[in-house]
């Protein structure tokens, strides 16, 4: 039996992961930017506010958990041991164990032991528990549903759920004397859970989706029509990527932009919304960057696995084809956010301004450019913000595109710069980041280099780029000038002579995918 | 090399030395085969013999460590497009985006072939039975199998290499339509290499065979030539053997006592004389099933568990 057991928690484990750790990483760094906003207002974290923060970002890591990862158990372990109620209940265990586990760590490092058990945070626990039961029981339901047609599983279990978070709601709102404002909380999950036996019922063996996939398959019942022949191989090839993954970053943006705006409704004031939202909006959507790039991962080594990664590698395009199409499908996805982030944007402002417009006006708009205006003339300002903005966008893009990649070598080497500290000393250390910002610039060129020997890039796109690099330097240096003079009203220290270097090889950065995504790509095709 | 360098003389499939290693495995080893146009060559091995591996290679997604591939006289790493343009594969896997229609599947695959066959492709619909507005994940393994196969048919390579065709196919599907298809396709003078662990299908439908054991071809020749090479003999002893007796060129001796049966390959007058110079008669001489064939070579060396519990 312990065998079983073991073996079904690994199995669990191994199938389950990658959406824990990305969960929990999109928890912690949302957990970080919240105690950090009362860090920096000098302020006393509310205990119950972190527990109900912390209860919210669990639960959304359960459903991640339980979602993401938990379909085709036909390919999974042997078949034989997945009998209804043994598994039910290694799963509750295992939901159970994450669950408190998660808590019982955050709680320890933040509070410690003596606190733990206070009154306040035993309201929490309880709080915390309700939602972990509740989500328990409406799953079960769900695992249960294939017992039933259909039809008849849509009759039945719609009512019993609804039924279930009625009851729960009403004992959760009676005990705690909750404002009716925080229902809109339990209607978000009640809507995600309602769809997920809907996801369930519209696959045959039984298999869960994921949660993405509910809301692909809702939206490709909206446009469940004859699908049309593609013009071109490029055409099929970027409906393909787009299709597969294209779709992921924006989802995951507009979800992580959603719970922090509806946690930011109950948490903050309206008129601080624009101060911190926005600029906290922007870093969230670098962290989602990186849990969609472990979602994106997961999927392909998902892929890999079962053997579909050759799915691609076997149509007969030149691999330059392929990685433009991949490329193109990572920039349109990009752009999407980009664009929901100017809309969320611009619909906090909007919000906002009702309360202060004058006030607002003057101090983000009309006192910046007035400062700048006496110092600075007309064209340097016009251009060095066209430049400026140009920067930003630049800054951003890579850190959405290559936040994940440039976290694992900024990670070693930070750990082999603290290694070195110890063994050799700050010498050794300072070292390690020149040579890592130094030779970068190198790996660029070398790639460029071998990708164009290999016919995986033309020349054209070795002279566009070799012409793009000056201006995005130029961007790069315009950012913080822009920044520094608009927004702080001093003007930017001179630049020595390291600092160019390092801004030079920052430029370098947005440059690497075009040739190492076609290279990694060739690497794949042909191992 | 481009497309115009196709050689429309060059044989279908040329392999020579191929070698290939995982680490400290030897998945194949100096690997020499030639695929004939207009036959089909089926592809016999046990599970992890490098059946898979080799027709990697053909596809060019495994680069060659030592040796050559080549599809009609292309690289398949050097130039894939002109190699993949000529390839109908269908993978051991079923490699298709879950997520995909049927109908999508088909326009997706149609885009990069000119020679998609429209009529042809909704012939196989049929035939398969296959719903166009069905997702992927909701069709069954042989459902699968059958999509697969319609994109690899399509477009009517010049050659197919069929990883496990009949995996998870029906009887009905296997033995009348699939049978029918490989068969069509030789017929009209294209080639065709296929897998399989089903020695009866490949007995029934292939030209020739190459036999892969542990990674190496022991056998590579028409499915008539290797049939007529191969004899199973029964031998009977004037006393009873205690040990296998010691038998030039047999591949396989079974049997104990005095009755013993071997399987050999050779010319059939030196191996009666060498028999009859042992003491031995022959008690019954019978021509070999390729399964006989492929046991003898490759189960030779596998214990046999001595008891199994069901």
């Amino acid at each position: 039996m312990i065998t079983i057991i073991k073996a079904l928690l690994w199995e669990r484990w191994k199938r389950t992961r990658w959406a824990l750790i990305s969960g929990s990483l999109l928890a912690l760094s949302g957990q970080i930017m919240y105690l950090t906003g009362y860090i920096s207002q000098e302020k006393v974290v509310p205990i119950s506010k972190t527990f109900s923060y912390l209860g919210f970002l669990l639960l959304t890591i359960v459903l991640l958990a339980g979602h993401c990862e938990s379909r085709e158990l036909d390919f999974s372990f042997p078949k034989r041991l997945f009998r209804y109620p043994i598994r039910t209940s290694t799963l509750f265990c295992v939901y159970m164990g994450y669950g408190m586990v998660a808590v019982a760590i955050q709680s320890l490092i933040l509070f410690g032991f003596e606190k733990l058990f206070s009154d306040q945070i035993s309201y929490t626990w309880t709080q915390l528990l309700w939602f972990v039961t509740v989500y328990i029981v409406m799953q079960t339901l769900s695992w249960l549903s294939w017992l039933l047609r259909p039809g008849a599983r849509f009759l039945c279990l719609v009512p019993i759920i609804t039924g279930i978070y009625v009851c729960f709601l009403l004992f959760f709102a009676g005990y705690y004397n909750l404002s009716v404002n925080t229902n809109t909380l339990f209607l978000i999950i009640l809507i995600s859970i309602v769809i997920s036996f809907w996801g369930v019922s519209v696959h045959r063996n039984y298999t869960w989706s994921s949660s993405l996939q509910w809301v692909d398959s809702l939206l490709g019942i909206l446009r469940r029509k004859p699908s049309k022949p593609f013009t071109s191989a490029m055409h099929a090839q970027i409906w393909f990527e787009s299709r597969q993954k294209g779709h992921i970053f924006p989802l995951s943006t507009l979800c992580a932009i959603g719970i922090l705006l509806i946690l930011w409704k109950f948490f903050l004031e309206k008129p601080q919304l624009l101060s911190q939202a926005i600029p906290v909006i922007f870093i969230i959507t670098v962290c989602t960057a990186f849990v969609s790039n472990f979602l994106i991962f997961g999927l392909d080594h998902r892929n890999h696995v079962s053997g579909a990664s050759t799915f691609w590698m076997r149509r007969p395009v030149h691999t330059q084809s392929l990685a433009i199409a991949q490329l193109y499908t990572l920039m349109r996805s990009l752009l999407y956010v980009i664009a929901i982030i100017m809309l969320v944007t611009l619909a906090i402002v909007l919000y906002e301004y009702d309360y202060f417009p004058a006030q607002l006006s003057y101090t983000y708009l009309i006192s910046p450019v007035k400062w700048t205006y006496e110092y600075k003339s007309t064209l340097e300002i016009i251009s060095m913000t066209i430049f400026g903005l140009y920067g930003f966008f630049i800054i951003y893009w890579t850190m959405l595109r290559l936040g994940m990649f440039l976290s694992f070598i900024g990670g070693a080497a930070f750990f082999s710069s603290w290694l070195l500290t110890i063994i050799i000393g700050d010498v050794a250390s300072t070292w390690v980041w020149k040579v890592l910002i130094f030779s970068l610039p190198l790996v660029v060129l070398i790639s460029y280099y071998v990708a164009w020997r290999l016919h995986l890039i033309t020349t054209a796109t070795l002279l566009i780029s070799a012409l793009v690099f000056p201006i995005v330097v130029v961007s790069l240096w315009a950012f913080p000038w822009w920044f520094f003079n608009h927004w702080s009203g001093k003007g930017l220290p001179n630049l020595s002579l390291s600092h160019v270097i390092i801004l030079i090889s920052a430029a370098t950065l947005p440059f690497l995918p075009v040739a190492l995504t076609p290279l990694i790509m060739n690497k794949l095709r042909h191992r | 090399m481009t497309d115009s360098d196709y050689r429309y003389d060059a044989q279908p499939i040329e392999v020579k030395g191929l070698t290939r290693r995982f680490g400290k495995k030897v998945a194949l080893n100096n690997i020499n085969l030639t695929a004939t146009q207009g036959r089909v060559l089926g592809i016999v091995g046990e599970n992890g013999a490098g059946k898979t591996t080799l027709i990697k290679h053909i596809m060019g997604l495994l680069k060659a460590q030592q040796g050559s591939v080549k599809v009609f006289g292309i690289d398949p790493v050097k130039d894939p497009v002109s190699a993949l343009s000529k390839i109908g594969y269908l993978s051991e896997d079923r490699d298709i985006p879950h997520w995909m229609r049927v109908d999508e599947l088909m326009n997706y695959t149609r885009a990069f072939y000119p020679d998609w066959d429209v009529t042809y492709a909704e012939e196989l619909l049929k035939v398969f039975r296959l719903d166009p507005s069905a997702k992927i994940k909701q069709l069954s393994r042989g459902q699968k199998a059958q999509a697969a196969l319609l994109t690899a048919l399509a477009y009517r390579p010049p050659l197919l290499l069929l990883d496990e065709p009949s995996s998870g196919l029906d009887p009905i599907v296997r033995r009348d339509i699939l049978t029918a298809i490989i068969r069509t396709i030789a017929d009209e003078g294209r080639t065709v290499l296929f897998s399989s662990h089903l020695l009866d299908e490949v007995e029934r439908v292939a030209d020739d065979v190459a036999i892969i054991h542990e990674g190496k071809i022991v056998i590579n020749d028409s499915l008539e030539s290797i049939k007529a090479k191969h004899h199973s003999i029964t031998l009977r002893f004037p006393e009873s053997q205690p040990d296998k007796p010691e038998i030039e060129g047999a591949i396989s001796i079974k049997g104990k006592g005095r009755e013993w049966t071997i399987l050999c390959n050779g010319d059939m007058d030196i191996i009666n004389s060498k028999i009859l110079n042992m003491g031995c008669e022959i008690f019954h001489d019978t021509p070999p099933s390729l399964e006989d064939i492929f046991i003898a070579y490759a189960g030779v060396d596998r214990p046999i568990p001595k008891e199994v519990k069901l």
